[in-house]
């Protein structure tokens, strides 16, 4: 039903044949599955999406009471591995995607407005770091525990991964690893990878 | 082609790329791409159908994870008690983003059993609105058994798998030039076939 990391890097393995074999750096084939599992979530197409409820690490301090109103930037727990957020709830509510400049737009002051929020935006460098709008209204959620719900995609997935995706990431991971500068390049393998892989991609997405 | 043995495609496939001894490919990997690319197949034609989840209580949220169940659905129907009823009632599917622009409390709703369906991301499956009472969905499901006597394809899908396996041999083997003939015919048959 699902398959490993483990399993795919096999796969890679036996992809490789003649000339190919036992040339490529299984060390580097390691980190470049992590590449593709992160492009993968990331591709506006969402793999591995899931979806979390959490709280306790919305602060980044952990054992202080929650304090929803005088914060910046929340930080979604690390554990998460979260790449990209498809939604988010904020007490039941889902809250619209925003980004810094439009909301500056609409109002200059936005970031002194309190209230219920009605939105987030997200840091521009990761979508784990999000800012309500406006502020929260009530200083503390402690006793409320599914204060926030997440829909999200992940990376760093090691296990879990749908058969059907074994191939299609094996092919990706290698024409990663064979167009990249190492004395085993070979572009037209890479390429014939990346084409056939994405081809695959696009039938069960 | 229904109840192909794997030896048997096994040796079409070896004879579509020319290596009948399995001399360039070992009988172990061809068996192992085949596998792999009936679960493409299966998932890209929605080839296998079964009953799938039985939702018990009530959630915390109207979610079900597909990804460890390796799945793709195109369409979700509920039943109650026998599992291939046809009794059982398709569920509409409603885009979640229309759900939050008509409500934005509209995950914690709740009523007997969901009525509408949809897929958050590849990997999750909505059922909305959250429900009370017990009951049994199906959808398109993947094989879950390896490829071993027999295939799980229907007769008209295996001239799909064979080319995918041939494509991916052909590329094992490095005969870049051969390739284009054999993503030819995928897309042929992919055409013929009801891809979504």
């Amino acid at each position: 039903m699902s398959v490993t990391k483990t399993i795919i890097t096999d796969l890679v393995s036996t992809l490789c044949y003649g000339n190919l074999m036992g040339s490529y750096d299984a060390a580097e084939v390691s980190r470049l599955y992590d590449e593709v599992i992160l492009a993968l979530a990331q591709d506006p197409r969402r793999w591995f999406t899931t979806a979390a409820i959490t709280d306790t690490g919305v602060v980044d301090g952990g054992a202080t009471p929650l304090d929803y109103t005088n914060r910046e930037y929340y930080q979604l727990p690390a554990t998460l591995n979260l790449a990209k957020v498809v939604a988010l709830f904020f007490q039941g509510r889902q809250l619209s995607r925003e980004n810094e400049q439009t909301l500056r737009q609409q109002n200059l002051d936005w970031e002194s407005d309190i209230g219920t929020p009605l939105a987030f935006v997200t840091d521009q460098r990761s979508d784990r770091f999000v800012r309500f709008y406006p502020k929260n209204d009530k200083a503390t959620q402690a006793d409320d525990d599914t204060a926030v719900v997440v829909v999200y995609t992940r990376s760093l997935m090691t296990t879990g991964i749908p058969d059907m995706l074994a191939l299609p990431i094996a092919l990706l991971v290698l024409a990663r690893e064979f167009e990249r500068e190492s004395p085993h390049r070979d572009k037209d393998f890479a390429e014939a990878c990346r084409a056939l892989g994405t081809n695959y991609l696009s039938y069960i997405a | 082609m229904a109840g192909e043995t794997l030896v048997s495609l096994r040796t079409e496939i070896s004879k579509r790329v020319r290596d009948p001894l399995n001399t360039a490919h070992d009988s172990d990997t061809v068996d192992a791409l085949l596998s792999y690319c009936q679960q493409l197949t299966n998932a890209a034609t929605s080839a296998a159908r079964a009953a799938l989840f039985t939702g018990s209580g009530t959630p915390t949220l109207p979610f079900i994870s597909l990804a460890s169940l390796g799945i793709r659905v195109s369409e979700v129907r509920i039943g109650h008690d026998n599992p291939s009823s046809l009794a059982a009632l398709p569920l509409r599917r409603i885009d979640w983003r229309v759900l939050a622009a008509e409500d934005p409390l509209w995950l914690g709703r709740e009523a007997a059993w969901p009525t509408c369906w949809d897929l958050m991301g590849q990997d999750l499956l909505l059922l909305w609105p959250r429900w009370r009472v017990p009951f049994t969905i199906y959808m398109t499901r993947l094989n879950d058994q390896p490829l071993t006597t027999t295939t799980f394809l229907p007769a008209e899908h295996v001239p799909m798998l064979l080319a995918m396996t041939e494509s991916v041999l052909l590329l094992r083997q490095r005969l870049f030039a051969s390739m284009p003939a054999s993503a030819k015919r995928e897309q042929q048959i992919r055409q013929g076939l009801a891809f979504p």
